[in-house]
């Protein structure tokens, strides 16, 4: 997907772990994992709300865009 | 991503009353099997009952072949009964999928549309047996076990070809949704 997710990238800039972030959040490990690695397919208004408010950061402080990426499938 | 547990349609003894139903007709089913794979034998060595129920015009003097009419009844609703275990199979899988959380698992369209095809099986050989049955005369009315022309297993046989398209489309949300974070 041409999206990319820079979480990792804030995580470090605010010195925190990703299971810190879940413990916070309230959100599993597992899910946390699979939106950091890119592999999750859409991501709700609450659990970004979530990310921002406790790493202080904007939307797009998470989210990029990489034209040269691969496309997205087609939605159904 | 949703957890899978304590979910409404896995609650309720609904669930648990349908498997309960399905191993009993499964288990009457596995006695008819038993009970024709035993009367073959049985008249094939008595035959007098046979020569009694029978009313078939037979061609002039030639007996009518009464043992191979009455085997090939048996087998056929042999044939109605296994076909019915196995779409008890497939129903009892889909149930338990249901109760373990996983309702539009992937699969569950094919098994859904397997299931439509095992009932219009089902309800042919029925209404083939009950003609049959007919055929051979008053004294052969125990054949008629699936009771001919229904209209509720025609319509069943629809719903369950519908039921697999709905499926197909709740299982492709279901991937999707697995992708939410």
């Amino acid at each position: 997907m041409a999206i990319v997710i820079t979480l990792d990238r804030m995580l470090l800039k605010r010195g925190m772990t990703l299971s810190e972030l879940a413990l916070r959040i309230d959100i599993t490990l597992a899910n946390l994992s699979i939106l950091k690695t890119g592999k999750a397919r859409a991501i709700r208004f609450s659990t970004l709300d979530a990310i921002c408010r406790e790493l202080q950061c904007q939307p797009a402080d998470l989210l990029g865009y990489d034209p040269t990426g691969p496309e997205a499938p087609p939605a159904e | 991503m949703v957890s899978s547990t304590g979910r409404p349609w896995q609650s309720g003894g609904i669930l648990s009353v349908t498997r309960a139903a399905i191993r009993a007709v499964t288990a009457l089913c596995w006695l008819g099997v038993l009970a024709a794979l035993c009367a073959l034998p049985v008249v094939y060595f008595d035959r007098s009952w046979l020569q009694r129920s029978a009313d078939i015009a037979s061609p002039a003097g030639t007996p009518a072949p009464l043992f191979l009419y009455f085997s090939l009844g048996l087998a056929a609703i042999v044939a109605l009964l296994v076909i019915s275990l196995v779409f008890l199979r497939h129903l009892d899988r889909f149930v338990r999928a249901v109760q373990g959380g996983h309702p539009f698992a992937h699969g569950h369209a094919l098994r859904l549309r397997r299931m439509a095809w095992l009932m219009l099986a089902m309800e042919s050989l029925s209404i083939l047996i009950g003609l049959y049955a007919s055929w051979m005369g008053p004294g052969f009315a125990w054949m008629e076990v699936g009771g001919g022309l229904s209209i509720t297993g025609m319509i069943a046989v629809l719903m369950l070809f519908v039921m697999a398209r709905v499926f197909a489309a709740g299982s492709a949300m279901r991937e999707d949704l697995d992708g939410v974070v």
